[in-house]
């Protein structure tokens, strides 16, 4: 099952964000993406299928060579999600702030 | 953020000048909480609410714009001038729903409220019929952002490093 837990799971590991990062910037086949890291070719497929199993991204065999396509999509839910919500708590607390410094106040005066 | 982070958990951490049982009075009394929960320019009716475990609660919220948000949740948990949790979710048919865990922390005159948000919806939920929420969502974004009022002091663990 793809949720949105799996998505920040898969995206938690640097070499993933990594690898997303790259793929943001067009498809890349599995050893162009293996270029930038120190890792080895099995080590970075195991990175990739996480990402795949999270819906982020996927690819095709193309002869030789397997080719990865981002699925931009995949991160807009959980982005918006939290985007909202933090907004939303922080916007209130601005005003929980004047309305408790204001309670204070009349009971002062 | 770090590499452990598995779960997507929206945490906010505030300091105010109030003590714990101010801000538990804030939240859990219905007039109270109508007084200030939303965004400035959104205005919140909240018809209902009941500060027990097990009690629901519900917010209106009216977008400058128009739009309205419904959400509705339950308590499930109530610990006096410390610690609640409630459910959060649309009212209106989606199944997306989270729970919000409140703490509240004396620093003698002053309190630390910590608030966490976790549980998030399936890519199911996500493709289906929730992109109204989604799309009333982004507009109550804009519209903060536009009024600048998001503080540098919340944290989430938002992914970061993705273009």
């Amino acid at each position: 099952m793809n949720d949105l837990n799996q998505i920040f799971a898969a995206l938690a590991d640097p070499t993933r964000r990594a690898i997303v990062a790259r793929l943001a910037k067009g498809d890349a086949t599995v050893g162009e993406l293996a270029g930038p890291f120190k890792i080895s070719p099995p080590a970075i497929s195991r990175h990739l299928k996480v990402l795949e199993e999270a819906s982020l991204i996927t690819n095709q065999r193309q002869g030789k060579h397997r080719r990865c396509h981002l699925k931009p999509e995949a991160l807009t839910g959980a982005a918006e999600w939290i985007d909202f919500h933090r907004a939303f708590w922080s916007a209130s607390f601005d005003r929980l702030d004047v309305r408790l410094k204001q309670t204070r106040k009349d009971k002062k005066s | 953020m770090t590499t452990k982070d598995e779960s997507p958990v929206l945490e906010i951490t505030r300091i105010f000048e109030a003590t714990p049982a101010e801000i538990f009075n804030a939240w859990l009394d219905r007039e109270e909480w109508a007084s200030w929960i939303g965004p400035e320019g959104v205005h919140c009716d909240v018809p209902l609410l009941e500060p027990r475990v097990g009690g629901g609660y519900r917010l209106i919220m009216h977008l400058p714009d128009g739009n309205i948000i419904r959400i509705a949740g339950i308590f499930k948990a109530i610990e006096s001038n410390k610690s609640f949790a409630f459910t959060w979710g649309s009212a209106e048919g989606d199944r997306r729903e989270t729970l919000v865990t409140v703490e509240l922390r004396d620093l003698h005159g002053r309190t630390e409220l910590k608030l966490r948000q976790e549980g998030l919806p399936t890519a199911a939920d996500r493709d289906g019929h929730d992109k109204g929420w989604n799309s009333t969502m982004n507009k109550l974004v804009a519209h903060l952002a536009a009024r600048g009022q998001q503080r540098s002091s919340d944290s989430s663990r938002r992914p970061h490093g993705v273009a």
